[in-house]
């Protein structure tokens, strides 16, 4: 499995600017309404898989959730998201997949997103 | 003045006050400061006024090192040009000044550091920077741009900095200081002129004259000085000291078997892509672009120093080359199979058979899908990505080196071989440089970098010199460490000095020609205090 230019390009923007194709807003969101979230597009699928497949990731569903930032709102969630993707980057705290050098946290998400696709076939 | 070769008879002896080897970019600096200044000088250079090719046979030598790309079976006459003007005649231009980190003697690279300060050598840069015909000696990125040119990429990390490197017009030294040099009273340029040995006193102190062989009237002559500078190059400088052993065996300033180690290159690769977060990021200031007030600037990231102490890397210098790649599948890019071919065509678009040609072949044929993905996108015009390309600090290393060999060339001088050698730190600092442009890319949300699997070994093969030919006459104040000492003088002879990148006890990542010009500029100044003395 090899990770395109366009899977690459729409795994950042879904960092970035989540697209949430079910647009729940809770106020009350806890660790476990990240699915709210989460962008569940072809490319970050893509990513997902690929990291989970390479790396035979024994990470489950709640440990990767525990990695991720607590929000109750998109809007915090987003600059969470890029903060914690800015210090792995300043951290060294990162991966290669596929050649690309990734932060631990995108492919976190990514690989949340497939293995939440995977059990619940969204 | 020029002088006439067919005045200069067989045997004859020509007397001056200094005598400068080699009408180079050091030659021609050291020869116009000191005739300047009223000082007797004679300009002795191997070649005419216009290349021909049974002078620069002169230079052809073997190459049994490190095989590049860059001239795969031999450097020795690919990379450098024996005739008024030396090298600068096909120079590329790139000035920089070194860095502050270049002099410093760091614990992780050994026999590094400069006996001569930052400050020292800064003194020099300006006056370098004109006769280099550049434009002082500012190299941040703010002082060359405006809204109008490229601009840096914005980094918010702490691994690299942006610079600029001044670009030269560039400076042919042949041609823009000719009418100087044979207008001078006081200058004697002798063309057709090959230094063949160096002649010292029979204590050994000082050298008494130079042999000098004309390769077209068939006929020899001799220079006697009060003051001798050899300034032919990192490779010659080295060949005419090693090779003057009818006096010293080893011959002359080699008494602790230096001359000719240490031979340093800037290791130069292309790997690695790119690929920016939108259109909008433009690599364009990493490229060659006219700046605000006209001047060819190349911009470039570089690391910081503190990067460089705790990863235990040398300096290095990234730029970007824009590249068309698929919008499908980037993997080709990065795949060996894609390296092998563009090291086999650039090989054959040489007329050479590339080193490990068969495991290059066999790598093609193992993935031709990305082969022909490589050949289909190169054909496109879009550019979307960019390629890394960085040119980085080699470390001293005493088994690499320049030799005499066997052979001889048709004056009869022993002809050179090249052990050019990579050590651990030299690819190490690559693949640094490319994880910290990563690194800070990343951090910086600019875009991401794709590496290709640096664990193989067609990877070191890619690694290519930059013709920097540096190190070979290093100096140092123990002359157990150095061939020359801090004014560039020979130790342990009274009246021989080195000019040129020979000398660079540390080469740092910028071109060497700037310095190479400072340090002819510091070296007149001292000679002409010595002699005014």
């Amino acid at each position: 499995m090899t990770i395109s230019r366009r899977s690459f390009l729409c795994l950042s923007a879904s960092v970035a600017l989540p697209y949430f194709g079910v647009s729940i807003y809770a106020s009350n969101v806890n660790k476990f309404n990240i699915v709210n979230f989460l962008d569940f597009s072809d490319s970050t699928l893509i990513v997902g898989r690929c990291y989970v497949e390479s790396y035979y990731s024994k990470d489950s569903v709640e440990s990767l959730i525990n990695t991720m930032p607590v929000c109750d709102s998109i809007k915090t969630w987003n600059s969470s998201i890029k903060s914690y993707i800015s210090n792995d980057f300043n951290n060294n705290n990162v991966i290669q997949l596929k050649g690309w050098i990734l932060a631990r946290t995108e492919v976190n998400l990514a690989a949340l997103t497939w293995l939440l696709y995977k059990k619940h076939k969204l | 003045m020029k002088i006439n070769d067919n005045l200069v008879s067989n045997n004859q002896t020509l007397k001056t006050t200094v005598c400068i080897v080699g009408a180079g970019a050091a030659g021609i600096t050291l020869a116009l400061e000191l005739g300047r200044n009223d000082i007797d000088v004679i300009l002795v250079e191997s070649g005419g006024l216009e290349y021909e090719q049974g002078i620069q046979d002169l230079y052809s030598g073997d190459n049994i090192g490190h095989k590049s790309e860059a001239g795969i079976n031999n450097p020795t006459t690919s990379c450098r040009l024996r005739y008024f003007g030396g090298t600068t005649n096909h120079w590329m231009g790139n000035c920089r000044v070194l860095d502050k980190i270049d002099f410093l003697d760091n614990k992780h690279v050994l026999g590094s550091g400069w006996p001569i300060s930052y400050e020292e050598l800064h003194k020099y840069y300006d006056r370098a920077s004109q006769v280099c015909q550049i434009n002082g000696k500012d190299y941040s990125p703010e002082a060359w741009t405006n809204d109008t040119t490229p601009k840096p990429f914005k980094i918010n990390g702490d691994k690299l900095f942006n610079t600029v490197y001044q670009v030269s017009p560039p400076t042919r030294f042949g041609k823009v200081y000719r009418d100087e040099l044979f207008n001078s009273k006081v200058i004697q340029v002798l063309l057709y002129s090959n230094a063949t040995e160096i002649n010292v006193s029979d204590n050994l102190s000082s050298v008494s004259g130079i042999k000098i062989k004309n390769l077209k009237k068939k006929k020899q002559y001799f220079v006697h000085a009060k003051h001798y500078i050899i300034a032919m190059g990192g490779i010659e400088n080295a060949r005419l000291l090693l090779s003057s052993s009818s006096q010293q065996v080893r011959g002359i300033g080699n008494k602790h078997d230096l001359v000719g180690r240490y031979y340093m290159e800037h290791p130069h690769i292309q790997s690695g892509i790119f690929l920016p977060n939108n259109k909008i990021i433009d690599g364009g200031f990493y490229r060659r672009f006219v700046s605000n007030n006209g001047h060819l600037i190349k911009g470039a990231m570089k690391p910081r120093a503190e990067q460089m102490i705790s990863r235990e890397m040398l300096n290095a210098s990234l730029s970007l080359v824009p590249i068309s790649v698929s919008e499908d599948d980037m993997s080709y890019a990065v795949s060996e199979a894609y390296a092998s071919a563009r090291y086999i065509r650039r090989a054959l678009t040489r007329n050479e058979v590339p080193d490990n040609f068969w495991k290059h072949v066999f790598n093609v044929f193992s993935d031709v899908g990305s082969v022909a993905k490589g050949a289909y996108y190169k054909t496109e015009k879009i550019n979307n990505a960019y390629k890394l390309f960085i040119h980085s600090e080699q470390s001293p290393n005493k088994n690499s080196r320049i030799l005499l060999t066997n052979k001889v060339d048709q004056l009869g001088m022993p002809k050179v071989a090249i052990d050019w050698k990579l050590a651990s730190i030299d690819i190490d600092t690559i693949r640094n440089m490319q994880e910290l442009f990563a690194l800070e890319m990343g951090q910086s949300n600019l875009g991401r970098v794709l590496l290709p699997d640096v664990d193989n070994d067609s990877w070191s093969d890619l690694i290519f010199g930059g013709c920097h030919h540096m190190g070979t006459t290093r100096m140092a104040i123990d002359p157990k460490f150095g061939v020359v000492d801090i004014n560039s003088k020979v130790h342990g002879i009274s009246n021989l000095w080195v000019a040129g990148s020979s000398v660079f006890p540390r080469s740092g990542s910028a071109n060497p020609t700037l310095t190479i010009v400072a340090l002819a500029i510091r070296l007149a100044d001292h000679l002409k205090m010595r002699i005014k003395q």
